[in-house]
């Protein structure tokens, strides 16, 4: 991975956790990332930032002469923060007595941009709600609406962003603007669905993303980061139509695609049922995914899953696989091929059996005749079942049988009395009376 | 005495009259024999026919059931313990001896059913007082046969609950001889005794005197003596005892419905302990019967569920290791509350949980694999005996109970054998576990026709409960409270300007019809 072409393609904070990122991943690459991650904190006004990075910095390379803290930076720093933040904070009072709702809104915008510029994320969130109470034209509800995104993109908070969006997408737009947007919308949501782990809609919202993105979003994702997720997210999701149809072939993905080329081969592989090369370049470029701050969490997830349909699309022809030619396809040997078919069976996810003598795979006969006679056999004991207890209840409570606690005056010793006379039985054994509960 | 023996002999008419009596007259002559008899002291029946001969002689049980009966029942009052010297007291008509036993026995087996429905409270007094007796000297099983034919001849269909159940129940639990139950308890109570009928169906009196009407029959109530009174707690009793020869007979599913039965009783405002006890069971034969232990039967009451869950926690512990336990979990489980179980007296069927989970291990294997090595069996499921050979016979006994559909091979340089018993099965190491491919294959092959015949059965069961199920509904809808609540309802929805509207007509409107039966 090339660092520098890599985080060029990014722009403001995402920068700094990316290099961070990085540099707590990669053991290849962490002394230049550290570095970068120390510059572009002192370049801002994040305090904490900085620190981070340089603490982590001195735990990999202590010699480095970035690595001791600049304390006289982070003193005047915090206090220009200071400063400006009570400098705001009074504004913002100074418009609320005025009660020009415009102003307000704007001081509590600025407060929001200066909170988010220095780190205090839940802070700045909270600043931009607050802009909900002033907002008077769709535009300003637009305008906030973007600004939490963007924050709760960062903070991780995925609900938020998803919500938001739906938001923004309710207000109704010019048609050009409606364009503009859309990529940067549909990129977000993606986003905030694949850090959810809901590959499924993932995959839809990236193949849906505009190629006019540019680089527009790239404070969050660039356009590298669409096409990766969104291969990945639709190799996990879909089946092999859906894979030629949504993004083989579809004319907006496939600009994407252009710049990653080894996952369309990769795609193409899988549908030409070529799942050892697949598999092979997925894992080929797994390190690189591995310093992904977004993907890295889902990695395993996402390849076992690819890994899983490859098998299961694999045997979907035969009635009968060898384990030892499956384990050659999947590039792994018999033992462990086999651990890992019986777990797919259990997961339910592969219908089919193993003979262990034989070392084969074979296909569950399905007999749908018997098998509808067998399904109907069980929901008609059920239907006697039920009814039979249920009409059991009803002439109970028809004939008065309920069970109903002894009056009080009758003590217990009558009770037993008149229960042993009908039944000849002591009293006791059976435990006749009421628990009262 | 040969006066009132002619009279007495005269009734049923013999030999029978070729057009049977029609029903009034039928009924005055059996009340005029009534009246005869209440009015003949006890001696002059005991005191038999001139020239020698006890009178029990004389009278055929199954024609002249009657006199037959008061006759028996003097025999009885004159040699029965009394209270205070039998050993148990408040329970009278006990025998000293067996004397009397082939009269009272000839009398269960063959007695007039019809003519015994005027003279119910003498009937069920030899009932009991065979019973009785039995249980006295120790001997139950003696009853059982006679007490069981009584019962069925009486009603064939046993289908009306009555106190004699219970003791028909005692009897058979008391005696350790089970199989004879089943005819009697195998039937489903569908009627209960003194049920308040708002609605009984215009049927001729002719039927009801000479037919028997499945299902319900209607004559056996307290009032005609037929049955002593039933209350929540003898039901409740009966049902559990009839769980238990169920849960002896080994037929888990039949257990099962009982004891949910049981705990799905109707509550007021208490829960009886024979409920709570029946959960702990009922948690239990569920398992062991291949259903789902954790959700109750839905129309439990919401007291009796409170009730369950704090008095079972344990089992329901026990559930829990049973299906995501391991084997060893499941008997640790069951060694640490061996002390419940043993209080509950459910310890034996802990023990059939553990077999039944170590048979539950092997089954489940079918959906991973299709065929196994037995060595492989126990290793993954530890639940095979160490030793090949047994192993072996374990499998084998499996098959033959119709657990599993499988075979076992014998992979060797030797051509496969299958598993018959005969065949010894020689290196054992090698030996494979095959799974049918489907249910048609196989040991426990159901075949097409097999199927199909099954499928008619159930057909013909599920018919004939809907057709239940619908008169329930009937007599639901019949009774006066929900009479009240619709019209009450109805109101509320003021639906007062269309009185012709809606499903049933507004009782207001109606004209007087005498049989409803016409709207449905």
């Amino acid at each position: 991975l090339d660092l520098e072409a890599y985080i060029a393609n990014y722009e403001g904070r995402t920068r700094f956790e990316r290099l961070l990122h990085i540099g707590r991943t990669s053991s290849y690459l962490h002394q230049e990332a550290l570095k970068g991650a120390v510059s572009e904190a002192k370049q801002g006004k994040d305090v904490g930032r900085y620190q981070i990075a340089v603490q982590f910095l001195q735990q990999y390379s202590p010699n480095d002469p970035d690595a001791v803290l600049d304390t006289a930076w982070i003193e005047t720093m915090s206090k220009q923060i200071k400063a400006e933040t009570d400098r705001l904070e009074f504004q913002l009072r100074g418009y609320k007595n005025n009660l020009i709702k415009e102003s307000i809104r704007m001081g509590n915008e600025d407060l929001g941009n200066y909170y988010h510029s220095v780190g205090e994320l839940p802070a700045a969130f909270k600043a931009y709600s607050r802009m909900r109470d002033y907002c008077t034209t769709p535009r300003h509800i637009f305008d906030m609406c973007m600004r939490l995104v963007m924050v709760a993109i960062e903070q991780g908070n995925w609900m938020a962003v998803q919500s938001n969006i739906m938001k923004i997408r309710n207000i109704q737009q010019k048609p050009e603007e409606e364009a503009k947007l859309q990529p940067f919308l549909y990129a977000s949501m993606g986003l905030a669905q694949l850090a959810s782990g809901n590959y499924t809609e993932a995959a839809t919202s990236f193949l849906q993303t505009d190629p006019s993105l540019g680089s527009q979003f790239n404070t969050v994702l660039s356009s590298n980061d669409i096409a990766v997720y969104g291969a990945l997210c639709a190799l996990v999701s879909m089946d092999r139509n859906g894979l030629q149809s949504k993004v083989l072939e579809s004319s907006s993905f496939r600009n994407f695609l252009e710049i990653e080329p080894h996952l369309r081969r990769a795609i193409s592989f899988f549908c030409n049922s070529k799942y050892s090369q697949c598999l092979e370049i997925l894992e080929a470029y797994k390190p690189d995914y591995l310093l992904d701050i977004y993907l890295h969490r889902h990695i395993a997830k996402l390849y076992q899953e690819v890994r899983s349909k490859s098998i299961v699309q694999y045997f979907i022809p035969f009635s009968t696989v060898g384990l030892s030619s499956m384990a050659n396809a999947f590039v792994t040997d018999e033992a462990s091929i086999a651990e890992e078919l019986v777990d797919m069976i259990k997961r339910g996810i592969l219908e089919a059996r193993i003979d262990t003598q034989n070392r084969l795979l074979t296909a569950k006969a399905t007999n749908p005749r018997s098998g509808v006679h067998r399904s109907a056999l069980t929901m008609a004991k059920n239907y006697e079942r039920t009814a039979r207890l249920r009409l059991m209840r009803m002439n109970m409570l028809n004939a008065g049988l309920e069970v109903r606690a002894p009056k009080a005056e009758l003590d217990y010793a009558q009770l037993s009395d008149v229960f042993s006379r009908r039944t000849g039985m002591r009293p006791g054994v059976s435990g006749a009376g009421g628990v009262r509960m | 005495m040969e006066a009132l023996l002619s009279q007495l002999l005269a009734f049923p008419p013999h030999p029978p009259p070729t057009q049977p009596l029609p029903d009034a007259e039928y009924e005055k002559q059996i009340k005029t024999i009534l009246q005869i008899l209440n009015q003949t002291p006890a001696n002059l029946l005991l005191g038999g026919v001139a020239g020698g001969g006890d009178l029990l002689n004389v009278f055929v049980p199954s024609r002249h059931t009657i006199p037959y009966l008061y006759t028996l029942l003097a025999h009885i009052h004159a040699v029965a313990l009394s209270p205070e010297d039998s050993a148990r007291p408040g329970v009278s008509l006990v025998l000293p001896d067996w004397k009397l036993w082939p009269k009272i026995v000839e009398f269960l087996e063959q007695f007039d059913p019809i003519q015994v429905r005027y003279a119910g409270l003498e009937w069920r007094r030899v009932l009991e007082t065979a019973t009785n007796t039995a249980i006295y000297w120790n001997n139950p099983a003696m009853a059982i046969d006679p007490v069981q034919t009584a019962i069925l001849r009486l009603d064939p269909t046993a289908s009306t609950y009555t106190s004699n159940h219970n003791l028909f129940a005692q009897l058979c639990l008391l005696g350790g001889s089970y199989p004879p139950a089943l005819p009697v308890i195998d039937n489903i109570i569908r009627h209960f005794p003194d049920t308040p009928e708002d609605y009984i169906p215009s049927v001729s009196i002719q039927a009801s005197i000479n037919e028997i009407r499945p299902g319900a029959l209607l004559t056996i109530t307290t009032g005609s003596g037929l049955t002593g009174a039933v209350t929540y707690q003898e039901f409740l009793q009966y049902s559990l005892w009839c769980a238990q020869i169920y849960i002896g007979l080994r037929q888990w599913e039949k257990a099962e419905i009982t004891l949910a039965s049981i705990i799905m009783a109707p509550v007021d405002n208490a829960v009886s302990n024979l409920m709570v006890i029946a959960y702990k069971r009922w948690v239990l034969v569920r398992l062991l019967s291949g259903g789902d232990a954790k959700t109750m039967p839905r129309a439990t009451s919401h007291l009796a569920a409170k009730a369950y869950r704090a008095a079972a926690r344990h089992y329901d512990v026990l559930v829990d290791t049973y299906f995501k336990g391991s084997i060893d979990e499941l008997i640790a489980e069951i060694e640490a509350g061996k002390e419940i179980w043993q209080t509950d007296s459910n310890e034996g069927l802990t023990l059939e949980l553990l077999e039944s989970r170590r048979r539950y291990a092997i089954i489940k294997l079918e959906e991973i694999y299709s065929a196994l090595s037995l060595e492989e069996v126990g290793q993954l499921t530890s639940a095979l005996p160490a030793d090949p050979a047994r192993a072996q016979e374990y499998i084998l006994s499996l098959i033959r109970d119709r657990h599993l559909n499988a075979s076992l091979e014998c992979r060797d340089s030797k051509p496969p054998a299958t598993s018959n018993d005969g065949l010894e099965l020689k290196q054992p190491s090698n030996t494979v576990l095959c799974f049918a491919s489907d249910s048609t294959t196989g040991p426990l092959a159901v075949s097409e026709e097999e199927q199909f015949q099954e499928l008619q059965e159930t057909t013909a069961r599920v018919l004939a409960l809907a057709d239940q199920v619908k008169e329930m509904d009937v007599r639901m809808s019949l009774r006066k409270d929900f009479v009240d609540f619709s019209r009450r309802s109805r109101r509320g929805m003021g639906t007062k300007d269309q009185p012709g509207s809606g499903p049933e007509p507004p009782w207001e409107e109606m004209p007087m019809d005498e049989d409803l039966m016409e709207e449905y």
